[in-house]
């Protein structure tokens, strides 16, 4: 992958991308699919209910998954949660978007607990999308695998357990932000940083 | 089981490129193209998903939860339906219903009235025409809001 940085100029290829989309509203799915045939996926594969996406997933590599959260029998927090517990499937690690109409707070909470990467609240706009999948193509989190979760790290500050307590990482942050190691700015370099300037064009 | 992390990239990660790839204003030009091209059929599935909720009415004098769960889920898909195609206040009042839904099972207080207020203003909108309406759109957008605040058992206390 090249460098991916975010702004106006940003480009992404999807052309190697494999995406599944799990949606049952047929309307909803044709949405789904143009919006990715236009983001440039050539390869997107369709199914309508969690059943087809256990199969698919296990079948294919898929890179991306975008689902609905209330599709009928098993919603869309659940088909995520056994597709990331399924050991045998090649797209356990995938990136996973789900879809919610309305989103309460415990929702999100449901998606990020389930091991989603994200969800979006409908109605879904192209450059939300394109934005989505720019982040989920640059984010490096590791993936966890735990009795109680599978999916990607769900601590994005690196600030960890307490200093003392079992499970810190080497690169977690201290909790305190400790002593200067350089003078403080002095006013007038404040001042001359927050000063409007001229720009020549 | 000890948790186990894995730093690999992910199939994402490693097959997006930016070579050869589109900036967003050309991904947006883009799919709006393709959406253009599916507009008819989308608007039709609309029109009975409004039509399957309207032929729900009925049933909101029996077992009111049972009907609105229904409702719920045929409000979220004409939130993506609409979305793309229609005046914001079209999926907005699909919004509106499902948040109206929410407050009244955490409450326990269901009220058919409420609801059917929701369904009847989701058929009116639709129905408006896309151009020069606003003022009458956005004025009964903002009545459905009014009704579904007044729900919230939070703004109760």
């Amino acid at each position: 992958m090249t460098n991916l940085v975010a702004g106006p100029d940003s480009k992404l290829n999807l052309e190697k991308v494999n995406v599944l989309l799990v949606q049952h509203n047929k309307a909803e799915l044709d949405i789904l699919t143009q919006t990715m045939s236009g983001l440039g996926v050539w390869s997107t594969r369709k199914c309508v209910s969690a059943a087809e996406a256990q199969v698919l997933a296990s079948t294919y590599e898929i890179d991306l998954m975008v689902v609905e959260a209330n599709l009928p029998e098993t919603d869309g927090y659940d088909l995520v949660r056994e597709l990331r517990r399924n050991m045998n499937s090649a797209s356990r690690q995938m990136a996973i978007i789900i879809l919610s109409g309305y989103t309460m707070k415990q929702d999100v909470e449901k998606a990020r607990d389930c091991g989603a990467n994200f969800v979006l609240t409908k109605p879904i706009t192209p450059g939300i999308m394109f934005d989505r999948i720019l982040w989920l193509a640059k984010d490096r989190r590791p993936f966890v695998d735990c009795d109680s979760y599978s999916g990607p790290d769900r601590r994005f500050r690196k600030l960890g357990p307490p200093a003392g307590m079992p499970g810190r990482r080497r690169d977690d942050l201290p909790a305190e932000v400790g002593e200067a190691t350089q003078p403080n700015l002095s006013q007038d370099a404040i001042n001359t940083m927050l000063k409007p300037q001229k720009v020549s064009l | 089981m000890k948790a186990k992390l894995s730093y690999g990239p992910t199939g994402l990660n490693r097959r997006v490129r930016t070579d050869g790839g589109l900036t967003q204003a050309e991904a947006v030009k883009a799919v709006e193209a393709r959406l253009d091209t599916i507009k008819a059929d989308v608007l039709a599935s609309l029109d009975t998903l409004i039509e399957e909720m309207l032929a729900e009415k009925p049933a909101l004098s029996g077992d009111i939860s049972a009907t609105c769960g229904r409702l719920y889920a045929f409000a979220s898909q004409v939130v993506g339906v609409a979305g793309p195609f229609c005046p914001p206040e079209v999926p907005g009042a699909a919004v509106s219903l499902c948040e109206l839904i929410d407050h009244m099972g955490a409450s326990g207080k269901w009220s058919a009235g409420a609801v059917i207020v929701h369904l009847d203003s989701l058929k009116l909108l639709r129905s408006m025409p896309d151009e020069g309406q606003k003022a009458a759109r956005e004025k009964i957008f903002s009545g459905l809001r009014k009704i579904t605040l007044q729900a919230d058992p939070k703004a109760a206390t």
